[in-house]
Formats: structure tokens, sequence, C-alpha cells
């Protein structure tokens, strides 16, 4: 057997912690760490693999926390059958969403024909209309990515209170 | 004795009982884990809780031709891996506020088994959750690889990648 194989067959033993078990095959393999040095720096690296992983089993869990765990798992399993309210959630902030909406509205008209009155001595008409026209234009862009947004921020908020449990 | 595969299968069917049988089955051993895996046991607390929340909602998910075990520490895998993730980004950052030489720059001492344990810390994660699993899960190739969903020759390839990561640049005490 090459070194490699032999390196590869320690690994193998180290894992499932045989490394010095007794069987005939940790005692070929060691026998061959002793006189090759590459192996041999290799098993002693495997050893202390071993013993920094080899940490001492943790204190057990506390009671408490079993049964919290148990607690929040069982109100998931419950919500899971019960139909998820999306809609009604979503119909609200909607709804709240569209009662601003006039004040916008207002506040556009009010922007344009203020604009318009201000303007109108200095540049043509057809500037006029096409400052207005973009200004609608950003604006209709803005509140739908907004109003876009609102189903999203409701998922984002459903997902956040039902990972927390 | 119900087996945790059937305990699943009710899980899957909301049964409360079961999945009260399985927490107590599985809760000591899968905090010792995660106790390992995350570095501490409020940490693990926390994950503990996680990974039972995630059993709720994953079980209608959970295949009944496989096993429960690896399933359930796939889960806990995956959680310790996001915390160690989140772990490593606030300690560099703290680090880095600090002026201090990140851990990954840091220059490692020969070997001491505490300079072993940080670097099994600092491995990547594919390499590391391996090992955990291996040493601290206890679990075979064939469930690690049914825990990370990874073919049973990449958990192999990944052990020994993590036994060779770790013995690069290793210096004899």
């Amino acid at each position: 057997m090459s070194c490699d194989a032999i390196q590869e067959r320690l690994d193998e033993r180290a894992l499932a912690r045989t490394l010095d078990d007794g069987s005939p095959e940790a005692v070929e393999l060691g026998a061959h760490a002793l006189r090759c040095a590459a192996c041999g720096a290799h098993r002693r690296f495997l050893v202390a693999l071993e013993a920094a992983l080899d940490v001492p089993e943790p204190e057990p869990v506390a009671a408490a926390v079993v049964a919290a765990a148990r607690t929040r798992a069982a109100r998931v399993l419950r919500s899971r059958e019960t139909p998820p309210a999306v809609g009604r959630e979503l119909a609200a902030a909607l709804g709240v969403a569209v009662l601003a909406l006039p004040l916008v509205v207002a506040h556009a008209y009010l922007v344009i024909e203020g604009g318009a009155w201000l303007l109108a001595a200095w540049l043509p008409a057809p500037v006029l209309t096409w400052l207005g026209a973009v200004y609608l234009l950003s604006l209709a862009l803005g509140v739908g990515a907004l109003y876009g947004l609102i189903p999203l921020a409701v998922a984002f908020r459903r997902r956040a209170s039902w990972e927390s449990g | 004795m119900e087996s945790d595969e059937e305990l699943m299968a009710a899980v899957a069917r909301g049964e409360e009982r079961a999945l009260g049988a399985l927490v107590e089955r599985h809760a000591v051993r899968l905090h010792a884990f995660l106790v390992r895996a995350a570095g501490t046991r409020d940490d693990a607390d926390d994950l503990l809780q996680d990974t039972w929340i995630r059993v709720a909602r994953g079980a209608p998910t959970f295949d009944p031709r496989r096993r429960a075990r690896p399933w359930l520490y796939g889960i806990a895998a995956n959680l310790a891996r996001d915390h160690h993730r989140r772990r490593s980004v606030r300690l560099r950052a703290a680090h880095e506020e600090r002026n201090a030489p990140a851990p990954e720059r840091a220059v490692f001492r020969p070997l001491e088994r505490i300079d072993l344990r940080h670097r099994l810390d600092r491995l990547p994660d594919r390499l590391r959750e391996v090992l955990m699993l291996r040493f601290y899960a206890d679990l075979d190739e064939a469930e690690m690889a049914e825990a990370l969903g990874i073919p049973k020759g990449t958990v192999k390839s990944r052990l020994h990648g993590a036994i060779r990561e770790l013995r690069r640049g290793w210096e004899e005490p």
C-alpha cells in the first residue's frame, strides 16, 4: 500500500475513532507509521485532532429549554392547521394606503395648478405641459412602487412572526 | 415504541403528541451537538428551539422513506452553519474596529489543542459541518449525505478535505 493510501486509511480510522482500537489493521498501520516519517507525522496529527475534537460532553439541556422548544413548535404545528389570513391582513394594509391616495392626488393637483400659474408668464405652453406630464409620471411611478411594496411588507411581517413562533 | 419515522408521519398530520415524543427523544443529544457546533449554551438553546420550529413547519415535506434522524440533524446543522456565519461576520467586524488582524489573517501558533479548535472554527462551512456531524452527531457517511442533501462521495471528499485543510501548516509541538 502506498503512503497516500495508508494516510487515507488512517483518516478513515480517525473519523471512526478507531485509530487505536487494537484491530489488526490499526496495528499494521501503526507499525508503518513508526517506520515512515510522513505517515508517522500524519498519524500524530490525527491523534492531536481527535484530542482537540474530544471535548467533554456538555451539561444536559435544561428542562425549561426543552419545554419552551416543545411549546413553540407545537404552536407552529397548530398555526399550520388554521388557514392563513393573509387576504385580510393585506386588505387592511391596502385600505390604509388607499386612504392616503386623495391626499396625494390633491397635492399633485395643487403642484400642477400652482406651477402653471407661476410659470405661465415665462414658459411656453408646450414646455409647461411637458413639465406637468413628467411630474405626474414620476409621481405615478413613485406611488405605484410604494403600493407595490405593500404586499411584500405584509409577507415579510408574516414570515417574521411565523419564524419567531 | 414508535419509530422516529412513524412519529414524523404523525407530526405531518398535526399530532402534537408525536412532536412532544420526538422532542423528548432527541432534544438532549441535539442540544449537545448544537453546543459544540455553535460554541455556547445560550446559542445552542436558541438553535434548539429554532430546530424544532422548523421540524414542525417542515414535517409535511418530510419524505417517509427517509430516516428522520439525519433529516433532523440536517436542519440543526443548517441553523448552526448560519449561526456560525453570522458570528464570524460579527467577530471580523469587531476585530476590524479594534484595528486588530482579523482571525482569518492571524498567524497560527504551532499546534496546541486550542489552536486546532480555532482552526476548526475557521474551516469553510462545508468542511466544518461534516466534521461536526461525524464527531458530535455520530452520523455515518450515508446519514450525513441524507442530512446535507449531497452525494455520499461528496461527504467523503469533504471529510478528507477538512483533514487536509487542518493538516496544512500544522507543526508538531
